[in-house]
C-alpha cells in the first residue's frame, strides 16, 4: 500500500515518543532516581501549561464560563467520580471499545495473515480493503444507529469496522515481509505449511501487528467518543455532551480531560506491552 | 510461485517489451479480479435488498441509493453540501499543513522547542481530540470557526510527527557536504533539508488529509448547518434511509477523490526523487 | 514466556472483553409484556411522572409488573423514535405530526395513532413559544435568515412548526442553521448568544422571562391553530398480538392521567414533578393548569387536526408526501376499552 497506515503511529520510534524509554534502555547504569527525574523533566511543559491555565483563570483574563479554573475542574471531577456518574459511563464506554477492538483483532489478524499467505484469499478481500480504505468510518454512524439503535451494539459494530482496517493491513504487511531466507530454511527443515505459518510467519509479523493494534487503539477511542457524542444514552461522549449542553462546564472539562488521558494511557500501556512482547527481538 | 514472478515482473518493467507485456498482463488481470469481487458484492447488496428478507427501511436497494445520489447531483444539493464540507476540510488542512511543517522543523532543529513540544505532541497524539469539540463549540460558537479549529487540531499532529522524523532523518552526509561547500544555514534549510525531508513530510500530509475530511464530517453531524455530515443526520432524523446511504456513497467518493488527488500530487512533486515504487497503490 | 503465547493470551483477554461488552442486557421476564414508551420532556409528556406515581401508589397501576412492564425511555424528540420503533426497540412512540407522516412514508411503518399526549392552540392554554432576545438583531421572522436556531430534534413538533413558519416567510431550511439541543439547555444557549432563537417550554419560561431580556417572536398557535402536537403511535402488528395486556396498560395509564389532572392531587403531583425534573416548586406552578399544554380528556386525540397539519406541511414543503390518516392509521380501540373499564370520570 502506498499509504502506510503505520505512519499514523508517529512516535513509535525514539524520534519523539519513546525517547525516555529508549534512552534509559541504552544506559542501564542510570539509577532509577535519575530516570524518574528525567521523566518529570520531560513532561514539565505540560505542568507549565496547567499552571498557565490556572493563572489565566485566576487573573480573570478569561471568563469562568469559557474556561473554568483548574481547581474547579478537579472538584467537579472528584464529585463525578464520587457520584458514580464517571465510573458508570466510563465502564460502558470502555467495555464498548474493548469489545469492538477485541473483535477486530480476533478477526482482522488471521484475515490479514491469510491474505498474505494465500492468493485466493487475497484476491477475494483485497478489493474490499482498497475500497474501504478511503472511506471515513464516521460516515457509518447513522447507519449503525439505524440498524442497531442508540445502545452499545451500534457502537461496537462501528468500532469493529473502524479498527479492522489498520489491523488487517498491518497483519498483511507483517506477514508479507517474513524474510524469504527464513521461509526457505523452514521448508528445508521439513516444516509443513501450517508449521511455517505459525512458527515463522506469525512471529515475523508480530511487530507490525502490534503496531497496527496500537493505531487501532487510537481509532477505537476516537470512534467511541464520536458515536457517543452523536447518538447514545450512556458513555463518556454522552456524558460530555450532556454536561456541555447543560452548561456544567467544569464537569464537562473534567470528563474531556479524563477521556483524553485514558486514550494517552492506553497508548502508553500498549507500547510497554509491545516492548515486552518484542524483547526477544532485541 | 506466481507471486514471485509477479513481483519480479513489476520490479523490472522497463527491461524489454517482453517483460513489460508480462507486467501489463498481470496488472490487467489484477484490476479485473479486484473489480470482480466488488461487483459481486454490489450485486449481492441489490439482490438481498430487493428479496424482501430485510425491510427497505433498513437496507434500501443499491439502485435506489444511486438514484438518490444522482438526484442530489442534479438538484445541486450535493454540490452545496460537498462544497461546504470540502471547504472546511481543505481550509483546516491548509492551516494544519503549514503550521505543522513549521512547528515540526522548529522542533527538529531547536532544543528548547523540542523540549517544550515533545510531551505535548506525544501526549496529544493518541488522545481522542474530538472529545474537545464541545469545548470548541463553547469557545468559538456554532459557525465554521469551531469546526475549522477542530480540524486543525486533529490534523496537525501527524504533520508535526512526520516533519520531525523527516527533518531529523536527513542524512548527515548531505548536510556536511553542503556545509563544506559553503552553504548558509538558510540555503541549507531550503535547498537541502526540505527537499530531502519532502517524501516523509508528504506522507504525513497524506495521513492528515483524510483526518481533516473525517473531522469536518463529524463536526457537521454534531453541529448541523450545511455539509455532508449534517445532511446525513437530517436524513436519519427523517427516517430517510436512501438519504443516509446516499450520504455514505457521496462521502466515500469524496474521500476517494481526495486521497487519489494527494497521491497524484505526491508523485508529481517527487518525480525527481529516488523513490521506490510500491506494488500496490491506493 | 514465548511471545506467541502472550499474543494468544492478549487475544483471549480481548475476546472475553468482547463477549462481556457485546452481551445483551438481562432479558426481561417472559411473562409481563414489555412496553417501552418514548418521551421527550416533562411535564408535557406525563409518562415519566406516571412511572414515579406508580411506585408511590401501586394501586393506581395495579397490573404494572404483572401483565405488562411499563418503561419510559427518554429521546431527544419525535424523530429518533421512528428508528427505535422500526427496529423494535420501542413499543409506543410519542410522535409529532411530521414524525408520524415520515414513519409512514419513509420508514414504511404501519403505525396507527392510539392516544393524545399534548395539544397546542387551544384558547387559554400554552401556545408553544419561540423566543428571541429583546434587543437582539431578530425583530421579525424574516430576520432569521442566515441565523442559528436551536431545536430539540430535527423533525420534532417544535422543529417542524418552526420550519412551517419560516417557509411561510420564504426562508428555506438551508438558509437557517439548526442545532439540536435539549429543551432544558436551550435557554442557556440563548443567554450566551450561541443561538438566536429557541423553543421555550413553560417549565423554563419562568426563569428566562423574568430577566426581561427576551420576548416571544411567534407561537405555534399562530402557525397551526389547534394542533394535535404530540400523540402516541404503535405498530399495528404489536397491537394485534398483545391486545389484552395493552388494554390493561391503557386502563392503568388513564387512571394515572386522571389522577394527575385531578385538582385534588395537585400538591402531590407537583411534588412528583419537582422530584423528576430537579426543579424547585416555585418554577412549576404552571403545571396542570391552563398555563400548561392542553391535554385531551381521556387521551382522545384530535385526528382531523393531525390531517390538517400534515396537509399544511405538505403544501409548505416541510413534508415530502401526503398521508391519509383516517381510517387506516387510527386505532382508538385501546383508549375506548380503557375508558369503558374505568367508567365515567370521577367514579
Amino acid at each position: 500500500m502506498a499509504l502506510d497506515p503505520l505512519q499514523l503511529a508517529g512516535p513509535a520510534t525514539p524520534a519523539a515518543g519513546g525517547a525516555v524509554v529508549a534512552a534509559t534502555a541504552a544506559m542501564p547504569q542510570r539509577s532509577a532516581m535519575r530516570r524518574v527525574l528525567g521523566g518529570l523533566w520531560r513532561y514539565t511543559p505540560i505542568l507549565l501549561l496547567a499552571l498557565a491555565w490556572e493563572a489565566v483563570t485566576r487573573l480573570g483574563l478569561v471568563s469562568p464560563l469559557e474556561l473554568p479554573a483548574l481547581d474547579r475542574v478537579f472538584t467537579a471531577w472528584w464529585s463525578l467520580l464520587a457520584g458514580g456518574d464517571l465510573v458508570s459511563n466510563g465502564a460502558v464506554s470502555l467495555a464498548r471499545g474493548a469489545a469492538g477492538l477485541g473483535l477486530a483483532v480476533v478477526i482482522g489478524v488471521p484475515l490479514g495473515v491469510l491474505m498474505a499467505w494465500s492468493r485466493p484469499v487475497r484476491s477475494l478481500f483485497n478489493p474490499l480493503v482498497q475500497a474501504l480504505y478511503p472511506m471515513p468510518k464516521s460516515a457509518l454512524i447513522p447507519v449503525t444507529v439505524l440498524w442497531l439503535g442508540f445502545g452499545s451494539a451500534s457502537k461496537i459494530l462501528l468500532i469493529f469496522i473502524g479498527c479492522m482496517l489498520p489491523i488487517t493491513l498491518s497483519a498483511f504487511n507483517g506477514a508479507r515481509s517474513a524474510e524469504q531466507t527464513l521461509l526457505w530454511s523452514a521448508r528445508c527443515l521439513g516444516a509443513g505449511r501450517t508449521a511455517t505459518l505459525l512458527d515463522v510467519v506469525l512471529p515475523s509479523a508480530l511487530p507490525e501487528i502490534l503496531a497496527g493494534i496500537r493505531i487501532a487503539l487510537a481509532f477505537a477511542f476516537v470512534l467511541l467518543v464520536t458515536t457517543e457524542l452523536i447518538a447514545a444514552r450512556a458513555g463518556f461522549g454522552y456524558l460530555i455532551g450532556w454536561l456541555g449542553d447543560g452548561g456544567v462546564y467544569d464537569a464537562m472539562f473534567a470528563v474531556v480531560l479524563t477521556v483524553s488521558l485514558l486514550g494517552f494511557a492506553a497508548d502508553r500501556l500498549w507500547l510497554l506491552l509491545m516492548q515486552h512482547l518484542l524483547r526477544w527481538r532485541e | 510461485m506466481t507471486e514471485i514472478l509477479e513481483r519480479a515482473a513489476v520490479a523490472a518493467p522497463r527491461r524489454g517489451a517482453g517483460r513489460f507485456a508480462v507486467a501489463a498482463g498481470f496488472a490487467l488481470s489484477r484490476h479485473l479480479r479486484n473489480g470482480f469481487t466488488l461487483i459481486l458484492l454490489l450485486a449481492g447488496w441489490e439482490a438481498y435488498a430487493r428479496s424482501g428478507a430485510v425491510s427497505e427501511f433498513l437496507l434500501p436497494p443499491l439502485s435506489v441509493v444511486l438514484e438518490r445520489v444522482w438526484q442530489d447531483t442534479l438538484s445541486g444539493d450535493l454540490a452545496i453540501n460537498l462544497g461546504a464540507t470540502l471547504y472546511r476540510a481543505l481550509f483546516g488542512f491548509a492551516i494544519a499543513a503549514s503550521a505543522g511543517v513549521t512547528i515540526g522543523i522548529l522542533i527538529a532543529r531547536n532544543r528548547t522547542m523540542r523540549w517544550f513540544f515533545d510531551p505535548i505532541v506525544s501526549v496529544g497524539f493518541p488522545m481522542p481530540k474530538i472529545a474537545f469539540l464541545p469545548i470548541f463549540m463553547l469557545w468559538f460558537g456554532l459557525y465554521d470557526t469551531s469546526k475549522i479549529t477542530m480540524i486543525v487540531v486533529s490534523a496537525i499532529f501527524p504533520v508535526i510527527t512526520a516533519t520531525v522524523a523527516a527533518t531529523q532523518g536527513v542524512e548527515k552526509e548531505l548536510l556536511w557536504s553542503a556545509r563544506s561547500l559553503g552553504a548558509s544555514e538558510r540555503r541549507l534549510l531550503w535547498e537541502v533539508v526540505l527537499p530531502a525531508a519532502l517524501p516523509q513530510i508528504l506522507t504525513g500530509l497524506q495521513v492528515a488529509l483524510p483526518v481533516s475530511m473525517i473531522v469536518a464530517i463529524v463536526c457537521g453531524m454534531l453541529m448541523g448547518g450545511t455539509g455532508l455530515g449534517a445532511a446525513m443526520i437530517n436524513a436519519s432524523r427523517f427516517a430517510d434511509s436512501p438519504g443516509v446511504f446516499a450520504g455514505i456513497v457521496e462521502i466515500a467518493i469524496a474521500g476517494f477523490c481526495l486521497i487519489k488527488g494527494i497521491a497524484m500530487l505526491r508523485r508529481r512533486l517527487l518525480r525527481w526523487h529516488q523513490e521506490t515504487s510500491e506494488v500496490a497503490t491506493v | 514466556m514465548q511471545p506467541k503465547v502472550l499474543l494468544v493470551l492478549a487475544i483471549a483477554l480481548m475476546l472475553s472483553a468482547a463477549s462481556v461488552g457485546a452481551a445483551p442486557p438481562a432479558a426481561a421476564a417472559a411473562a409481563p409484556l414489555v412496553i417501552r414508551v418514548g418521551w421527550a420532556e416533562t411535564p408535557g409528556h406525563l409518562a415519566p411522572l406516571v412511572a414515579v406515581l406508580a411506585k408511590r401508589h401501586p394501586e393506581i397501576m395495579p397490573n404494572d409488573g404483572k401483565t405488562y412492564d411499563f418503561e419510559p425511555i427518554r429521546f431527544p424528540g419525535s424523530t429518533p423514535q421512528i428508528q427505535a420503533l422500526a427496529i423494535r426497540q420501542l413499543e409506543i412512540a410519542a410522535f409529532s405530526d411530521s414524525a408520524f407522516a415520515l414513519a409512514v412514508t419513509n420508514a414504511h411503518l404501519d403505525v396507527p395513532i392510539v392516544a393524545d399526549v399534548v395539544q397546542t392552540g387551544h384558547q387559554g392554554y400554552f401556545p408553544g413559544e419561540y423566543v428571541v432576545a429583546k434587543d437582539g438583531p431578530i425583530k421579525t421572522v424574516d430576520d432569521l435568515k442566515g441565523r442559528r436556531v436551536a431545536t430539540n430534534a430535527i423533525g420534532s413538533e417544535a422543529d417542524s412548526t418552526m420550519r412551517a413558519m419560516l417557509r411561510r416567510h420564504g426562508i428555506t431550511d438551508s438558509e437557517v442553521t439548526t442545532v439540536e439541543a435539549n429543551f432544558a439547555n436551550q435557554p442557556a444557549m440563548l443567554e450566551q448568544g450561541k443561538v438566536d432563537m429557541i423553543e421555550l417550554l413553560p417549565q423554563f419560561a419562568a426563569e428566562l422571562m423574568a430577566t426581561g431580556k427576551y420576548r416571544v417572536l411567534f407561537t405555534a398557535a399562530q402557525v397551526h391553530g389547534i394542533s394535535e402536537a404530540v400523540f402516541w403511535c404503535m405498530r399495528a402488528d404489536f397491537i394485534a398480538q398483545n391486545r389484552p395486556a395493552l388494554i390493561d396498560f391503557f386502563t392503568d395509564y388513564m387512571r394515572a392521567i386522571r389522577w394527575f389532572l385531578d385538582p385534588k392531587n395537585r400538591g402531590e403531583a407537583l411534588a412528583i414533578l419537582s422530584e423528576a425534573t430537579h426543579k424547585p416548586l416555585k418554577d412549576l406552578q404552571f403545571a396542570f393548569t391552563s398555563h400548561d399544554f392542553y391535554r385531551a380528556p381521556d387521551l382522545m386525540p384530535d385526528i382531523p387536526a393531525v390531517q390538517r397539519e400534515i396537509d399544511e406541511d405538505v403544501k409548505l414543503g416541510v413534508l415530502p408526501q401526503r398521508v391519509v390518516v383516517s381510517p387506516k392509521y387510527v386505532d382508538l380501540s385501546l383508549i375506548t376499552a380503557a375508558a369503558k373499564r374505568l367508567g365515567a370520570h370521577g367514579s
